[in-house]
């Protein structure tokens, strides 16, 4: 009987780190075909023209993701001027990530990598895109190059943060509040987050309050407690419902390898 | 048997987080990835990799990329015409197909593989 509580207990704090931090640097395709796809997907948006777009990926088996969630990672990519390690310039798309911390799940960082980075852990190599329109394009890129999306990062991270307050944040909230501030030009949070309550539809997550509340007591990286009611939180078919909707960005596009 | 019970249960429930999980960024697996890309690439005979140090975003104004920098005064006269607290537009730009280097760009190495190649 011990022995099945202490391996019980064990297979918790298995679970529990594994709950926010699977490691990125684990591929699961050849190098080849992620570096094939990545420069697929940039060749895609450069073709389009966008000089930003948003993109997303599929980081954990999609048969396992609740309900609604088809991405689990968004980010902003910025067509821009690349200085390589040998003094070489090249144009190509550079990402701007909110990543959650590999050593404390409670805590993010801001990330800037190339998309052969973005794409390296995925379990599907399938690339969600959303490209804003032209102007909304220019004023992304000029929060991210006046180093404003630096002062919309709040880096206490929540899995499931409520996207309408500031008290946690995930990479999709982030994407979020860079659009928004891009769109309203302020980076006044009350200012941005009244916007964001009256104006954006976040995608209820679809698992119980009850599972919800264990797991904000039990593990790293997740809490309710930015929530009341029903837990809602920022998704990639969101943000590309609410720039649809405002006539501020295309139809989701799925690029697959 | 209550116990293990209710650590069963526990056990099942929170297994849903693992499904919502994103990854993370570690630095440690940066080179391996750099080896790897390279080793790949080196066997298939296609495009070289690299290590980028800097990134600085590009605004298109017609067929020209301009750094953001730069572009910011045609922005900003833009801006200057809008209301701060609603969404509008400023002047738009053409769609023009953007150039993409073939090169695989990655992050930049460890500071423990850096320090090695320069040495």
């Amino acid at each position: 009987m011990k022995n099945l509580v202490i391996t019980l207990l064990l297979i918790f704090i298995t679970t529990l780190a594994h709950a926010g931090s699977n490691q990125a640097t684990e591929a699961n395709f050849k190098p080849e075909e992620i570096a094939l796809f990545a420069k697929n997907v940039e060749k895609y948006a450069a073709e389009k023209g966008a000089s930003a777009f948003i993109i997303a990926r599929i980081g954990q088996p999609k048969s396992e993701l609740p309900k609604g969630i088809n991405f689990t990672h968004t980010a902003i990519a910025v067509y821009s001027e690349i200085t390589l390690d040998d003094g070489k310039k090249v144009k190509g798309y550079a990402i701007h990530n909110l990543y959650q911390d590999a050593k404390n799940s409670n805590e993010s960082s801001l990330v800037t990598d190339y998309p052969v980075d973005f794409f390296w852990g995925v379990q599907e190599l399938k690339a969600g895109i959303i490209i804003p329109s032209p102007e909304l394009q220019q004023k992304i890129i000029e929060v991210i190059a006046s180093g404003k999306n630096k002062t919309l990062h709040n880096p206490k991270y929540s899995l499931i943060a409520n996207p309408f307050n500031n008290k946690y944040q995930n990479c999709t909230e982030h994407t979020l509040n860079i659009i928004n501030a891009a769109i309203y030009q302020t980076t006044d949070m009350d200012q941005l987050k009244a916007n964001t309550k009256a104006y954006f539809k976040p995608q209820r997550v679809h698992v119980s309050r009850f599972k919800l509340s264990l797991g904000s007591m039990f593990a790293d990286g997740v809490t309710t407690k930015d929530h009341k009611g029903k837990v809602k939180t920022a998704s990639f078919g969101a943000i590309a419902n609410y720039l649809f909707k405002n006539d501020l960005g295309s139809p989701v596009f799925i690029y697959e390898g | 048997m209550k116990t293990l019970s209710y650590l069963t249960c526990i056990g099942i429930l929170l297994t849903s987080f693992s499904s919502i999980a994103e990854p993370a960024s570690e630095h440690s697996g940066k080179a391996s990835k750099h080896s790897a890309l390279a080793l790949s690439h080196g066997v298939v005979g296609s495009a070289q990799v690299a290590s980028a140090v800097v990134a600085v975003p590009l605004i298109v104004a017609g067929s020209v990329a301009l750094s953001a920098g730069a572009a910011s005064i045609e922005v900003g006269e833009g801006l200057s015409k809008v209301a701060s607290s609603k969404a509008s537009k400023v002047k738009s730009t053409k769609q023009v197909k953007l150039e993409v280097t073939e090169i695989t760009i990655t992050v930049d190495r460890s500071p423990a593989e850096a320090m090695k190649a320069n040495q």
